[in-house]
């Protein structure tokens, strides 16, 4: 069975791969053999390499978000490391922070340009340059919240819902995946996409513990995910086990919109 | 990297041998491996269509 989750000497590119659960997923890519471009903000994927001993993994600072440069960044890249088999697109994450009542037009519309344009841009180029060899997966990733609305019930002052422009963001990422999952599937390319469920990271899940008990009722499992648990459902969908899965919002909530 | 680990050992009951669902069809199979198994943990009440894409478009 080997063959069908070998990721060894797979080039794999990982954006937002020092982060709360892309770290998770890099450590885990570069210790399987898989050869690793760590996209982050300048710093971040160097202290990852670095306090993990990552031996496979080349840091990248490449601000992600600047539509205007990445064309240029990523042929770049291209001409250096060559086409990657697998692209986790972790940077569509952007947000206001603001509640419906504060946000203003420029604000919603900051987080599409930010969250959608340049995967737009990230997914067309790299599918393209996959296209000839036949084959490649992306990954792209949503949210919850991209497909249900937040329950204002466990959201308490200071704090505000989470924004609509993360969820409508969120939810237009699910159909990119799914748009270019048609558009690249007959040239052997798999476009999927990842929806996570309640992944707070340590400092919330320390900090506030009366809003993780919220979150822990709203999943089915009765607990909150832990960034190991995003790992699993990554490598899936970019090893030869997903061969036949392509168009796919695989949802790792925890059963949060089951019900 | 098996993202089926912890799958090892584990008894496992596979009911409808006899018929097409229960044949070891690569694509299906290694899928339903990655279900059994905690890479999965975090992973309940979903699907998983294992149809080249039929059911996106």
């Amino acid at each position: 069975m080997s063959r069908w989750y070998s990721l060894e000497g797979k080039k794999i590119w990982v954006t937002g791969g020092a982060g709360y659960l892309g770290s998770a997923i890099t450590v885990e890519l570069d210790q399987v053999g898989a050869q690793v471009l760590c996209f982050d903000l300048p710093g971040k994927a160097e202290a990852l390499v670095r306090e993990h001993g990552l031996e496979r993994t080349v840091p990248l600072g490449v601000d992600i978000n600047d539509a205007a440069n990445l064309p240029a960044v990523l042929e770049s890249l291209l001409a250096e490391h060559g086409v990657p088999d697998g692209i986790v697109h972790l940077v569509t994450a952007s947000s206001s922070g603001k509640s419906l009542e504060a946000l203003t037009a420029d604000e919603f519309q900051r987080t599409f340009d930010l969250a959608l344009t340049p995967s737009f841009i990230l997914c067309r180029t790299l599918a393209e340059r996959m296209k000839p060899r036949g084959s490649g997966s992306i990954i792209l990733f949503s949210s919850m919240y991209g497909v249900v609305a937040p329950d204002k019930g466990i959201y308490h002052a200071p704090m505000v819902a989470n924004p609509i422009d993360y969820g409508a963001s969120k939810a237009a990422t699910l159909q990119l995946s799914r748009y270019f999952a048609m558009h690249y599937g007959p040239a052997g390319v798999r476009f999927n996409c990842i929806t996570p469920g309640p992944f707070p990271n340590p400092a919330v899940q320390r900090n506030h513990p009366a809003f993780i008990a919220d979150l822990n009722k709203k999943t089915v499992l009765n607990r909150v995910g832990q960034s190991r648990e995003i790992v699993g459902p990554t490598l899936f969908l970019l090893t030869d086990s997903a061969s036949f899965v392509t168009g796919h919002s695989l949802v790792v909530d925890g059963g949060w919109t089951i019900w | 990297m098996n993202p089926h680990e912890n799958s090892q050992d584990k008894t496992i009951r596979v009911a409808g041998v006899a018929d097409c669902l229960g044949s070891p069809v690569a694509a299906a199979l290694t899928s339903t491996l990655f279900l059994l198994g905690d890479s999965a943990s975090c992973i309940t009440g979903t699907n998983i269509p294992v149809d080249g894409g039929h059911t996106a478009k």
